[in-house]
């Protein structure tokens, strides 16, 4: 399956620059959060929306789900 | 040897012209540690309740800390305290830049201002010698061009300039004192209050760096930071700056729009912190921003500060005054509906160049823009300015009218919540403040701590005391360090929420004291935690500084800033949040969110309980004060001034606090290294002044004569040149 990413922040690194955080990703049928997160080699702690409302890193992803990731700091946290 | 700190203060009356330099005992340094507490000592110890913010009898400290100077990140930080001319209350505000460490470089810890000067002066400090200069040809000018006035005058670039704008000078609410022309004391008023003292500017060269006790250990902590930036949660931070967190702050519902009608920004992207780097950043152009786009402060490896430029257009800004912070994207863009990048970055450096704090200015605006379409403030009000939601033209006019002190601008630089009492007709339905200070771009109703701390914080609306809710949850270990280990719900609001606000607010008070950046050392996301700042201020100090007397510090300067208030009658009923945050924002994530008054309330009881002050006046108990070290504040049971405040150096002591010290005059010295015309050292009126005392003397006592001998020697004593060796310190310097 995939889903549609939109890093924001410092998390746009983990793209290709010219990319500028959007993307698509191609994940195993049944992966959540977490696996999306180590396919992507984040690090740092993120806030993970999908489809607009925030999840923890249990959430299961559906095809064609629309994830946005921010770095904890620009996730509201500060 | 004092590690750390030079031991040396420097106190000022502008009225005389006098200066003297004190020397506390080391007991004094470790109980404040520097910073806001420090300059608290001398508020309280030396000011009535009841002074005018704008008079003479202001007291105006300006204090670095322990580790200003040193390599670590994070540690060039001045806070300025005084009676804040934009609420009434106790004022405080944090800077950064390179003038602390160089503050720290010319021998001193801090600066307390007292008295008005007649005429506009400004105070030249040169490796520990001083002096008052005129200032006439800089009084009326932006901040640009003082700096290259006084680079140019001192023949030295590498001077650090702290001003005032034209905003200060015109006591413009809340004029920020300004560095390097683009970094602030932003908050509070305080560069109204450096206006109202005629003092323009406090220019510094020093070449004297700290001693630091246990160098090793501190290198070690200093290479850590500068590895681990990279990979830290500050990383974003610094590439893109506090303006980051626009984009996340839009997905929780905790973007201010339209003056807090919402959490949500449809065109938030256009003035997200990447839009600003991909677009705005000087070197963007062909990718180099991050070279010339970003800038520092003394010794740090964050460089978080945004360098922004606008070629052309009707919102041309050249790249000195830096660039838009959070804060001012939302001040000047969400708060008044505006998706201009280049109007907010050219209100930005209009904000730098006049002197004036951002957030308050862009909030003003706002409050005005929904007073006029809601009928409350017409044409007759605006000199027949027509103000509305997104248009950017006109935020941008108002900030120069503001800046400058025309038209409408002269009233909305009181602030929004003044012009409101003057105004009336129901305008004081739309403030946003807490104890007239505008509300930052931070939102309670998202972050319910931050409806605490916004109404109890002794200096008005506040997102820097405490540390906000998401970081409860989110960063276990650091937050195990200072005893939290309870987090909760999203959107509670409990005692244990309480808790974690009070104790987090102790935390960043202490940050404000010992005075280093609360986005490199802190709780949570930070650089640093808590238990590597105490390593660092051990190994800087030669202390075995604990986290729960770092805590000790931060509450002390707490209870000293609102023992202040007590005094001024100001306590629980000042508490307030206004009536906006109690009702229901309007779309986005937040859609429905307020703040429950019954449940704030109740808060702000548990609040006091854990404060261990008093339920009903708000103010720190007798037995509070007294287990921090403060029953000097204690009179008839009730905070009060102290005739004898403990810390006082033994020399002072002596001879008597007023007394000044032999001044330094280092004019001519300068003079013989570059003339100047016209370049008069006011010190030398002030020997002249004690000369002519002296002699009409009916009957001089031998004591008057020497003195009279002294004051001749002194007003005829010409320093001979002296070259001073320019030692670079390039090397420490990442401008």
């Amino acid at each position: 399956m995939r889903v549609e990413l939109r890093l924001h922040g410092g998390l746009r690194e983990l793209l290709p620059a010219a990319a500028r955080g959007r993307g698509e990703v191609e994940l195993v049928p049944g992966a959540a959060v977490a696996d999306l997160l180590a396919q992507l080699g984040v690090q740092r702690k993120v806030v993970v929306a999908c489809n607009d409302a925030e999840v923890p890193a249990t959430h299961p992803l559906q095809d064609g789900d629309k994830i946005a990731i921010f770095s904890a700091v620009s996730g509201g946290l500060i | 040897m004092p590690y750390g700190y030079t031991g040396k203060i420097l106190h000022v009356d502008l009225t005389t012209g006098k200066m003297h330099v004190e020397q506390p005992r080391p007991d004094f340094y470790r109980r404040y540690m520097g910073g806001s507490a420090m300059g608290m000592h001398y508020l309280l110890r030396d000011m009535r309740a009841g002074t005018d913010p704008l008079g003479a009898d202001n007291v105006l400290a300006l204090f670095n800390g322990l580790l200003t100077g040193t390599a670590i990140s994070g540690q060039s930080r001045m806070t300025a305290v005084a009676k804040s001319p934009l609420t009434g209350c106790i004022g405080d505000s944090q800077g950064g830049g390179f003038f602390p460490a160089e503050l720290k470089f010319a021998g001193f810890d801090g600066i307390v201002l007292r008295g008005q000067s007649p005429r506009p002066v400004y105070l030249w400090i040169k490796d520990r010698e001083f002096e008052l200069r005129d200032a006439a040809h800089l009084w009326g000018r932006i901040t640009g061009d003082v700096e290259d006035t006084l680079h140019a005058e001192l023949d030295d670039k590498r001077v650090e300039v702290l001003q005032i704008g034209p905003a200060g000078e015109n006591l413009v609410r809340y004029a920020a004192i300004m560095s390097m022309s683009n970094r602030a004391n932003g908050r509070t008023g305080l560069g109204a209050v450096m206006g109202s003292k005629k003092l323009k500017a406090i220019a510094v060269r020093g070449t004297h760096k700290p001693e630091v006790a246990d160098k090793a250990s501190l290198l070690e902590l200093t290479k850590w930071g500068a590895k681990t930036v990279p990979t830290s949660d500050v990383a974003g931070l610094g590439k893109y700056g506090t303006a980051e967190v626009v984009s996340g702050q839009h997905r929780a519902g905790g973007l201010p729009t339209r003056n807090f009608n919402s959490g949500s920004y449809d065109d938030w992207e256009k003035i997200d912190g990447t839009t600003l780097y991909d677009t705005r950043l000087k070197g963007a152009e062909n990718g180099q921003q991050d070279r010339f786009g970003r800038d520092t402060c003394y010794s740090c490896a964050v460089r978080c500060k945004r360098v922004s430029e606008v070629a052309e257009g009707p919102y041309k800004t050249e790249h000195r005054y830096g660039g838009p912070e959070y804060e001012t994207l939302a001040t000047f863009g969400s708060y008044c509906a505006i998706d201009d990048l280049d109007a907010i970055i050219r209100a930005n450096a209009l904000c730098n160049m006049y002197g004036m704090d951002t957030i308050t200015c862009g909030a003003t605006i706002a409050w005005a823009m929904e007073c006029f379409e809601n009928g409350r403030i017409g044409l007759e009000d605006t000199g027949g300015l027509t103000l509305r939601f997104g248009d950017a033209a006109m935020m941008v006019k108002l900030t120069e009218m503001i800046g400058k002190g025309e038209g409408f601008g002269v009233l909305l630089a009181k602030g929004s919540a003044q012009a409101a009492a003057i105004i009336g007709r129901g305008t004081d339905e739309f403030l946003i403040t807490s104890k007239g200070q505008e509300a930052p771009a931070h939102m309670p109703q998202v972050k319910r701590s931050l409806a605490l701390v916004y109404a109890a914080n002794p200096f008005g609306a506040d997102h820097q005391s405490h540390e906000h809710d998401p970081s409860y949850e989110a960063y276990p270990v650091r937050m195990a360090q200072i005893g939290l280990d309870k987090p909760q719900e999203k959107l509670a609001l409990n005692e244990e929420i309480v808790r974690y606000a009070m104790v987090t607010q102790h935390l960043y008070s202490a940050l404000d004291s010992i005075n280093v950046c609360q986005f490199v050392f802190g709780p949570a996301w930070q650089l640093y935690d808590t238990e590597q700042l105490v390593q660092a201020a051990s190994a800087v100090t030669g202390w075995k500084i604990t986290v729960p007397e770092l805590l000790e510090v931060g509450e002390r300067r707490l209870n000293m800033l609102r023992a202040f208030n007590a005094r001024e009658g100001i306590g629980r009923e000042s508490d307030t949040l206004p009536k906006k945050f109690m009702k229901p924002l309007s779309g986005g994530t937040s859609d429905g969110y307020m703040i429950d008054r019954n449940e704030f309330e109740a808060a702000l009881d548990t609040y006091y309980r854990l404060c261990e002050w008093d339920a009903v006046t708000g103010y720190p108990t007798p037995a509070k004060l007294n287990s921090l070290g403060l029953g000097w504040l204690v009179v008839n049971g009730k905070p009060a001034p102290a005739k004898n405040a403990p810390g006082r150096s033994a020399g002072a002591k002596k001879a008597g606090a007023k007394k000044p010290a032999v001044k330094k005059p280092i004019a001519k010295k300068m003079a013989a290294r570059k003339p100047v015309a016209k370049k008069r050292a006011v010190n030398k009126l002030v020997a002249k002044k004690q000369i002519a005392k002296a002699k009409t003397a009916a009957k001089p006592k031998p004591a008057a004569r020497k003195r009279v001998v002294k004051a001749k020697a002194a007003a005829k004593r010409r320093p001979a040149a002296r070259k001073t060796a320019a030692k670079s310190k390039s090397a420490a310097r990442k401008r």
